[in-house]
């Protein structure tokens, strides 16, 4: 089977972030595989332990830094990368960003893409969706389970839905996006570490994936703000009268509720 | 300066991380200045206790009786000068190093506990994972502003010898006693400092709120490594990882020489399942490890070097985790911090008291610690876990008896206690003596080592006011 796993790089979740500009400026912090991503490595690695013939190819759009998490990725597992970059690509928007995805597709033989169920930098949760419309295959989203038919033509995908879950029977090829609870992400091992390096990772600009039509559809940000700061908590302390008389004395007399 | 005197006020002061109960005082005062402190000082007569974050085990910030001081408002952080930084001593370890994260400097001491004030670090002389190689918190200070109970005050900086005179800004000034005491050789936090010819400074880092109080302190900081080699390693029996130890050391300044050697034993990796299910399901004890790389150039050799020699050990190294980036690094940092964390969440659902050592021996003992360890719990047959700096030879050991056992837990400790003694160990290497150590103290010192110490509390404050019921 081959499979293709679409991996975007994201600022660390746990990153201070501040606004300078109308920019996100995080000056110290490091960049990561989008964490919705590592299911989506996670789980074409543990398909390939059960179908050893397995080829993973991982596809990354984004600038040089781009390269530590292709290189994490072929650690987990993976056994090659694409690495699409080109200014080009700066800023484009989910519609068009799936195009050049699409295009740099169609020259990877495959039976499966994954995809994380959204980007947590920009959460639009359009590529993935956009990527199998281009590529005219169908997809399945927020999928927490995977099960393959004995001769991998077929899976049963289950998705998360409002209060429950959903099961569909779809054939192959098909593009899935991935959800929180379908696995547990490994940490690699030093044997991936070291195999990492010996992996091909292939650079292509946007002459080499012929996309030279993409247009304008680019997200200009206007403004950017951090949420408002929340008022600290108190916590009271001491005997239960004392606590509820304090309580009653905050709500009256400082935040004047009652 | 806020002065309070409702017990509601009070109360969250009268507890720290571990289990003492039973504190009280009159009064709380909080200075937003060192003068202002030290004028308090001077017209006070009650006994004094200082509070730092109140995230040290020994209860030794929990007074019974007098007043509480408390430094929260001292609570400034300055730049970045030399690799020099001053800091207020209510600045705690995560605002710090959250600080000094775009500043390309480090600092190295890490307890685990990040919540804890500076202030409470200089107290404790506290140490972390990295103090295997870097040292503790007192390798890493440069100067202090130093109030006295009696409300001196003086700068106190590396440098200034225990042969010359302490003198303060009021011209007045203390000679050190003539003593015979000396500290042990081994990792210790266990009483005051006492080392022939030492800096005065020295003697106040370690000591547990009872001879000074830390206003100020300037910190000594290091270029921050460009990366670090990291990982999680499995073991199938506790004795291959505790074989690896000797291994490892007898590297030490070559290609393989790690920062953290931490270890987990397979009760505390059961534990870890509730939180981390990746952990291999037949590993029976773990260690973590890590290597600072100080230019990224160097990063491959390094991680190499690892690959080689790990490969020739019987370590289960296909399930084995390694850092692919600080995220990965910080999730191994949390692996080792929810240890105690999940243990003292067990010990309240179950409203069981945990008894944990801290002891740590000379390096020659680290096998013979090992091997007794493992027998003596094995024959008392209580459920324990253990974890902790295995690179120092000091383990925590968290006996968590039923509370039928509890007898038992104590006779385990004492013969622990007993053991590690003999060896010239310590009975306190990381979290100090304060008001709970103190009859192991006097064990590991004598009366004679308590009289030195009494000689030098009485030069800094004869009354004894200050952290009355700490150490002595
Ligand atoms: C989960 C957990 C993990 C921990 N891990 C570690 C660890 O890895 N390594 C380690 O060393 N410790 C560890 N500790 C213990 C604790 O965090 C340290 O002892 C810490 O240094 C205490 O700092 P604090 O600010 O909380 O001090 P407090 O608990 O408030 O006070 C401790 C002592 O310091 C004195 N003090 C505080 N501020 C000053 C000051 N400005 N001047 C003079 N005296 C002062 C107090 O009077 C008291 O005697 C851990 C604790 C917990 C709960």
């Amino acid at each position: 089977m081959k499979i293709i796993v679409c991996v975007k790089q994201v600022l660390d979740t746990a990153a201070q972030i501040q606004i300078e500009n109308g920019r996100v400026v995080s000056p110290g912090s490091s960049r990561i595989i989008n964490p919705y991503d590592e299911f989506a490595i996670e789980e074409a690695v543990r398909i390939k332990e059960k179908k050893p013939d397995t080829e993973i190819t991982l596809l990354s759009l984004g600038p040089e830094g781009v390269k530590d998490s292709i290189k994490k990725a072929l650690a987990m597992g993976a056994d090659k990368a694409v690495h699409l970059m080109d200014a080009k690509f700066e800023g484009l928007d989910s519609y068009a960003l799936a195009q050049v995805l699409a295009c740099a597709i169609e020259k990877i033989p495959y039976d499966l893409i994954l995809c994380g169920r959204q980007a947590v930098d920009v959460d639009r949760a359009q590529t993935g969706p956009a990527l199998a419309t281009f590529l005219d295959i169908p997809f399945v989203t927020v999928v927490t389970g995977i099960e393959f038919s004995d001769d991998f033509q077929n899976a049963k995908i289950t998705r998360q839905v409002e209060g429950g879950s959903e099961v569909r029977e779809l054939p192959l090829p098909l593009l899935l996006t991935c959800q929180k609870g379908l696995n547990e992400p490994r940490l690699p091992s030093l044997k991936g570490i070291m195999a990492a390096k010996k992996k091909e990772v292939l650079t292509l600009s946007a002459l080499d994936v012929e996309t030279l039509d993409i247009g304008d559809n680019r997200v200009i940000e206007e403004n950017l703000c951090l949420p408002p700061e929340r008022k600290k908590g108190i916590i009271l302390q001491g005997s239960e009268e004392e606590i509820s008389g304090e309580l009653v004395r905050l709500l009256r007399e400082e935040e004047k509720i009652i | 300066m806020i002065r309070k005197t409702e017990p509601a006020f009070i109360a969250p002061y009268l507890r720290d991380a571990s289990n003492f109960s039973g504190g009280s005082a009159e009064e709380i005062v909080i200075p937003e200045t060192s003068d202002e402190l030290a004028i308090f000082l001077q017209n006070e007569i009650r006994p004094v206790t200082i509070a730092g974050a109140g995230t040290g085990l020994t209860a030794s910030r929990i007074p019974s009786g007098g007043i509480i001081i408390s430094l929260e408002l001292l609570n400034k952080i300055g730049e970045v000068n030399e690799g020099r930084i001053q800091v207020g001593p209510a600045v705690t370890l995560n605002e710090l190093q959250s600080f000094l994260i775009p500043s390309g400097w480090f600092y190295p001491p890490n307890p685990t506990e990040t919540w804890a004030s500076l202030g409470g670090t200089l107290a404790t002389n506290a140490s972390g994972s990295r103090s295997y190689k870097y040292g503790v918190t007192r390798d890493f200070v440069e100067e202090v502003e130093l109030v006295l109970l009696d409300g001196r005050k003086t700068v106190l900086k590396r440098g200034l010898k225990i042969t010359e005179p302490l003198k303060f800004e009021d011209g007045s000034q203390i000679l050190f006693p003539d003593i015979s005491y000396q500290s042990p050789e081994c990792k210790n936090a266990a009483g005051y400092f006492v080392r022939p010819g030492m800096d005065w400074l020295d003697l106040f880092i370690g000591s547990d709120g009872t001879l000074g109080i830390f206003t100020k302190i300037v910190l000594r900081l290091l270029p921050c490594p460009a990366d670090f080699v990291s990982g999680i390693l499995f073991f199938t029996e506790e004795r291959s990882c505790w074989k690896l130890i000797p291994k490892i050391k007898s590297f030490k300044g070559q290609k393989i020489d790690p920062c953290s050697l931490e270890y987990f034993d397979h009760n505390a990796l059961d534990r870890l399942k509730s939180k981390h299910n990746n952990i291999p399901s037949h590993s029976r004890a773990a260690l973590f490890f890590e290597q600072d790389v100080l230019e990224l150039k160097n990063y491959d050799l390094v991680m190499e070097n690892w690959y080689e020699f790990l490969s020739a050990e019987n370590i289960m190294l296909d399930d084995s985790w390694f850092a692919q980036g600080t995220k990965d690094i910080k999730k191994f940092h949390d692996f080792r911090h929810d240890v105690p964390i999940i243990i003292n969440e067990e010990n309240s659902r179950a409203g069981r008291v945990k008894l944990g050592t801290d002891m740590a021996v000379p390096d020659k003992f680290f096998m013979p610690m090992m091997e007794f360890y493992q027998e003596t719990l094995k024959i008392y047959g209580l459920d324990y876990v253990m974890f902790g700096h295995l690179g120092d030879n000091h383990l925590h050991i968290n006996l968590l008896p039923e509370e039928s056992q509890n007898d038992k837990a104590k006779q385990v400790y004492d013969q622990m206690v007993d053991q590690i003694l003999e060896w010239r160990g310590t009975i306190s290497a990381e979290h100090g003596i304060g008001k709970l150590k103190k009859k192991y103290f006097e064990k590991m010192i004598g009366a004679d080592g308590l009289n030195d110490l009494r000689k030098i509390k009485a030069c800094l404050d004869p009354d004894n006011r200050l952290g009355t019921g700490n150490i002595l």
